[in-house]
């Protein structure tokens, strides 16, 4: 089922595995060579940046290819225009595996912007200007999604298939009635969940190693649409666009008391089950949706001026922060304030300056209204003319 | 690390007894590192916090309490540079490991609160009078001051940052395309300097080992913003954009013999990226002089880019192919 060679697949988690414990001093260098010489692996995976460069690349000559044909046939292009995508998107899959078979790439940025663009052709003549109904779409979209995570182990595949699993089930629910149009996002609720417990239990079969870092997106995706469809803000808007809710500002909703409570309560559940049983996925998605339940609550209730705001969840959260590593600087109950030795990387350090650069700003005031100093950019010596 | 796999390993020979141990061992000594998000959380509250004080400096201007805001910032600001000046390893040229990642921002609060302070005092009290070019100079250099003093890529990237705005670019990466006036032929010249500059910087902050490890930095923004310059000079000077192509070989030429220097296939993948968009233009410019009414020169115009593009693949891949072979890259 598998288009890369699944020894080779299993021969390179091992490498990983020797690589990560030569890194940690547990095994010699000799050691991992031999280990390297005895489970070789005969793909092309090539260095992270020239995969960027080659994803770039394909994707310009999948563009300018769709173009050239395009300007070919543009005379028959008013009635043909779906089966052309049609045609450009097998034609795709097509190369990606002729790579796979005879040049045996393998995440080396071509296969996946031909994956990623085919996949898009293929689905682009169904999504648009069609008379097909939004749950047959998303069934479509599913299917495909799955059939290529299945054969390719893609993980943003992976996460398609649960987001248009999910859209399915809810487009075709709620027009069903009033009692379904109530219910819908509590039955989004438990489907995201059922897939969630689902992935995780078939990430942990040994048959379907392979699909492990599938699994861990499945998971991740279903834990996001759980929480939206619980999250107030979603679940208002969504009613007053789609299920015929109208609402005037200050008006609640029906169950509002309970999506309330879940926008708040489901992250700090996730953060509270991730730390009880070291579950990183559940950890980490939980911190980021407890940002998205401040943002949801500061939308709906003034609570101070926006300075106030930002300085105080300033202050908390660097509070926070310093009570964490003065709680952790001794590793306790499994975790520590140290970076883990065998994931630091020198690029970690570069990206994280330049995010500290783009994020701050050079020029001291961002208020447009004022003209600080006279200067024409706006900021403390930031002009246009260089004298 | 998965144990099964190492018995496996074991059982095959092809792991020592010893090895297994420790294998055994660190997997039973494993930690979860909470290193990343507790850097991902006080680079929120370092965010938030520089950005409220800002706007409460703002709002404040012209009230009574603009002087208590002041002196909170200014208190803010020294508080935290005490802080790290107690907290930091002795000075020297080589790479400082940091204390941890409150430090790092507690460092950077202190600098962005200093900053503010600033320009507040210049906006306010007009401290340096009618020298709006000092008023950016002095701001800039006490964080590249700070850089070196206390060992901090993030202060020595905002630094940068300063510095460019000081000439009047920005070069942020989010914001460096669509917020510089491209066609100010002032602003090109400006950016060929300021990447030179940098690029020179970074060259001899490797050299002489003059805190080595910022020359990546130096140089990855010094060769940015000489290609998106060197790009922006040909779009801009119409006719005399083959010059402005040849420059850029130069700064390809140059960045192509980087990664040898430095052994990492980043800088390869940049000049290809780079000098793939010069060339296309230099053949679109030339195609655009063949004059006939049908397509066919845009006919030729796509098919030259996916040759291209395949060309280039078919070369980035090679080189890959080649490194790996020879050195370990």
């Amino acid at each position: 089922m598998i288009a890369y060679n699944p020894a080779w697949l299993d021969n390179a988690a091992l490498q990983q595995e020797a690589a990560e414990a030569h890194r940690l001093h547990c095994i010699t260098a000799g050691e991992q060579q031999r280990i390297a010489a005895a489970y070789p692996v005969g793909f092309y995976t090539p260095n992270a940046y020239i995969r960027i460069g080659l994803f770039l690349l394909t994707l310009i000559i999948v563009l300018f290819s769709l173009g050239l044909l395009m300007l070919v046939l543009r005379d028959a292009l008013e009635d043909a225009w779906r089966g052309m995508l049609l045609f450009s998107g097998l034609t795709a899959l097509g190369a990606l595996e002729l790579f796979i078979r005879d040049k045996k790439h393998y995440r080396s940025g071509v296969d996946d912007a031909l994956l990623w663009s085919g996949a898009a052709l293929m689905l682009f003549p169904f999504w648009v200007d069609t008379a097909l109904p939004l749950w047959a779409c998303c069934a479509l979209a599913c299917l495909v999604a799955l059939a290529a995570m299945l054969r390719y182990t893609d993980r943003l595949m992976a996460a398609l298939a649960v987001a248009a699993l999910l859209g399915c089930l809810f487009f075709g629910y709620y027009p069903l009635g009033a009692f379904a149009r109530s219910t819908a996002p509590f039955l989004v609720m438990i489907g995201s969940l059922a897939i969630y417990l689902l992935a995780a239990k078939w990430g942990r079969a040994g048959r379907w190693r392979h699909y492990a870092h599938c699994s861990t997106m499945m998971e991740i995706t279903a834990l996001l649409v759980l929480y939206a469809a619980g999250n107030y803000f979603v679940v208002r808007e969504t009613g007053n666009a789609l299920l015929g809710l109208r609402l005037l500002p200050g008006q609640d909703m029906p169950a509002g008391g309970f999506f309330r409570a879940s926008t708040i309560l489901l992250p700090l559940l996730y953060i509270a089950l991730g730390i009880r049983n070291k579950h990183v996925i559940l950890l980490r998605t939980g911190l980021v949706l407890l940002a998205a339940a401040v943002l949801t609550i500061e939308h709906y209730y003034d609570i101070a001026s926006l300075e106030a705001e930002m300085i105080i969840g300033g202050l908390a959260l660097i509070a926070i922060a310093w009570a964490l590593i003065h709680y952790l600087k001794e590793p306790r109950r499994g975790f520590t304030c140290r970076e883990e030795i065998s994931a630091s990387r020198p690029e970690a350090a570069q990206a994280e300056s330049l995010v500290i650069a783009d994020t701050f700003p050079s020029e001291p005031s961002p208020d447009p209204r004022l003209k600080f100093g006279g200067g024409a950019g706006g900021g403390g010596g930031a002009e246009g003319s260089w004298e | 690390m998965n144990l099964h796999t190492f018995h496996k390993l074991h059982a095959a020979g092809l792991i020592s007894d010893t090895s297994l141990e420790k294998v055994k061992a660190a997997e039973s000594r494993r930690l979860l590192s909470l290193h990343w998000e507790l850097k991902v959380l006080l680079y929120l509250g370092v965010l938030l916090l520089s950005g409220g004080l800002g706007v409460l400096v703002y709002e404040n201007i012209d009230t009574i309490g603009h002087q208590a805001v002041l002196a909170i910032i200014a208190l803010i600001s020294a508080a935290c540079f005490w802080y790290c000046r107690r907290k930091k390893s002795p000075f020297s040229w080589q790479k400082v490991a940091t204390p941890d990642a409150l430090f790092d921002y507690l460092l950077l609060l202190a600098c962005l609160t200093m900053v503010t302070f600033i320009a507040y005092l210049q906006y306010q009290y007009a401290v340096f009078g009618d020298h709006l070019k000092l008023a950016g100079f002095v701001p800039m250099a006490i964080l590249f001051f700070c850089a070196y003093y206390f060992d901090h890529l993030g202060v020595l990237s905002l630094a940068i940052t300063n510095l460019a705005a000081w000439m009047g670019i920005v070069i942020m990466p989010t914001q460096v395309l669509w917020r510089n006036d491209f066609s100010s032929a002032t602003l090109i010249y400006t950016g060929m300097l300021l990447g030179g500059m940098l690029v020179t910087a970074g060259e001899i902050s490797a050299r002489k080992k003059w805190k080595a490890h910022f020359s990546f930095t130096y140089v990855n923004i010094g060769l940015h913003v000489l290609f998106i310059a060197c790009l922006a000079g040909m779009f801009h000077f119409e006719h005399r954009y083959l010059a402005w192509f040849l420059v850029l070989l130069a700064i390809a030429y140059y960045c192509y013999r980087l990664t040898f220097r430095r052994r990492s296939f980043y800088f390869v993948v940049i000049m290809a990226l780079y000098a793939y968009i010069g060339l296309g233009y230099v053949v679109v410019r030339l195609l655009e002089k063949i004059y006939t009414n049908d397509l066919g020169p845009t006919y030729l115009g796509l098919l030259y880019f996916i040759a291209s593009a395949i060309a280039m693949i078919m070369g980035l891949i090679r080189f890959n192919k080649k490194m790996k072979s020879h050195d370990r890259l």
